[in-house]
C-alpha cells in the first residue's frame, strides 16, 4: 500500500540505452532540465535499475546489449514498468533487418507503453511517463 | 532533541512538495511542429514516389482489385519529411503536434483505401489523374488522352 503510493507519487526513473544514437537520450536530459523539469514531480534519475520504478529504454537492441538487457531487467523491482521511447525502440527504426539488430524490445520483454517519434518529444516522453503511473495507481 | 521531534511530527501532516503529475501545464510545442506525417487518400494518385524516398521503408502500396491499399507503419517513421517534399499533389502533411503516446501497437498502423478509375480504352484501372493534369495545364482545362489510359494502351499506336 504505501508502495503503491510512493511509486504513483514520486517514480525513479533508470535510463537503459539499447544502442540508440543519443537523439532520444539527450530528449530524456530535456525532460530532466528546467523547461519541463519533471523532478519537480519526483521523477528522479538514478544510476541502479534496483533502486528504479520505471525503466526508460531507448535504441534498437543491438546483438551486444540483448544480455544487459535481460540483466537489467530481472533486476528491476515487481512491478517491472518498461516505457520504450523512440521509433528504434518500438520497431527498430531505419535499422530494421541490420545485421546486428536482434530485434525491438517489445520481442524481448514486456512493454507497458510506447512513445512515438525520432527522437521523441520531451512532451511525449511525459505522456509515458503518465500512463506508466496509472499502471501504478491501478496496482498491477 | 525536542525541537527534531516536533519538525519530525509536523512533517507528517504536511502534504508533499512535489505537484501531481496529472495536473500539470506543459509549455506548448513551437509552431510547424515536423510531426507524424498524415496522409490524405483523396489527394494521392498512388504514384509510389513516397514509397521510393522513404528511407525507414514505412510506406507500402498494394492494390487490391480495383482498389489501391495505402499502408504506413507510422511506428518506423522518422519524421524526415522526404515523403511530403517529393509527393506532387501534396497529398502529405506533417501533423502539427507531437503526441503519439500509446500502450497498443496496432495504433500506429494506418490503412487507407485509394480509389480507381477505368483505362479509357480497355478494363484496367488506373489512378485519377485529374490533379496532376489540373497542375500541368491548369485549372479547368481537358484532361489529354494520355494522362486517362493505362500503360499498355498508351503504348499501342
Ligand atoms: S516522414 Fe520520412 S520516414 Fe516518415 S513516412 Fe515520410 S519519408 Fe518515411
Ligand atoms: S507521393 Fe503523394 S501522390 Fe504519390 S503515392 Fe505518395 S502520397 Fe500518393
Amino acid at each position: 500500500m504505501i508502495f503503491k503510493i510512493g511509486r504513483s507519487k514520486s517514480p525513479w526513473l533508470f535510463h537503459l540505452n539499447t544502442g540508440s544514437c543519443n537523439g532520444c537520450d539527450i530528449e530524456i536530459v530535456a525532460l530532466l532540465a528546467s523547461r519541463y523539469d519533471v523532478e519537480r514531480l519526483g521523477c528522479k534519475l538514478v544510476g541502479s535499475p534496483k533502486h528504479a520504478d520505471i525503466c526508460l529504454v531507448t535504441g534498437p537492441v543491438t546483438a551486444r546489449s540483448k544480455e544487459p538487457l535481460l540483466r537489467i531487467y530481472d533486476m528491476l523491482p515487481n512491478p517491472k514498468v518498461i516505457v520504450c521511447i523512440g521509433a528504434c525502440s518500438i520497431s527498430s527504426g531505419v535499422f530494421t533487418d541490420g545485421y546486428s539488430i536482434v530485434g525491438p524490445a517489445h520481442n524481448l520483454i514486456p512493454v507497458t507503453a510506447y512513445v512515438g517519434g525520432c527522437s521523441a518529444h520531451p512532451k511525449n516522453i511525459f505522456l509515458g511517463l503518465q500512463k506508466a503511473i496509472e499502471v501504478f495507481k491501478e496496482g498491477r | 532533541m525536542l525541537p527534531l521531534i516536533r519538525i519530525l511530527i509536523e512533517n507528517i501532516f504536511k502534504p508533499p512538495i512535489t505537484e501531481d503529475i496529472s495536473s500539470v501545464n506543459l509549455p506548448k510545442h513551437p509552431k510547424g511542429f515536423h510531426g507524424y506525417p498524415e496522409h490524405d487518400p483523396t489527394r494521392c494518385i498512388a504514384c509510389g514516389i513516397c514509397q521510393y524516398f522513404c528511407p525507414a521503408k514505412v510506406i507500402k502500396i498494394s492494390q487490391i482489385d480495383d482498389k489501391i491499399n495505402y499502408h504506413m507503419d507510422l511506428d518506423q517513421c522518422t519524421c524526415c519529411g522526404q515523403c511530403i517534399d517529393y509527393c506532387p499533389t501534396n497529398a502529405i502533411k506533417h501533423m502539427p503536434n507531437p503526441y503519439f503516446v500509446t500502450t497498443n501497437l496496432d495504433d500506429f498502423k494506418v490503412d487507407h483505401q485509394i480509389n480507381l478509375i477505368k483505362c479509357a480504352k480497355c478494363d484496367a484501372f488506373i489512378p485519377d489523374m485529374t490533379l496532376i493534369a489540373n497542375k500541368l495545364f491548369g485549372e479547368g482545362k481537358p484532361i489529354p488522352k494520355h494522362l486517362s489510359m493505362c500503360p499498355k494502351c498508351k503504348r499501342k499506336p
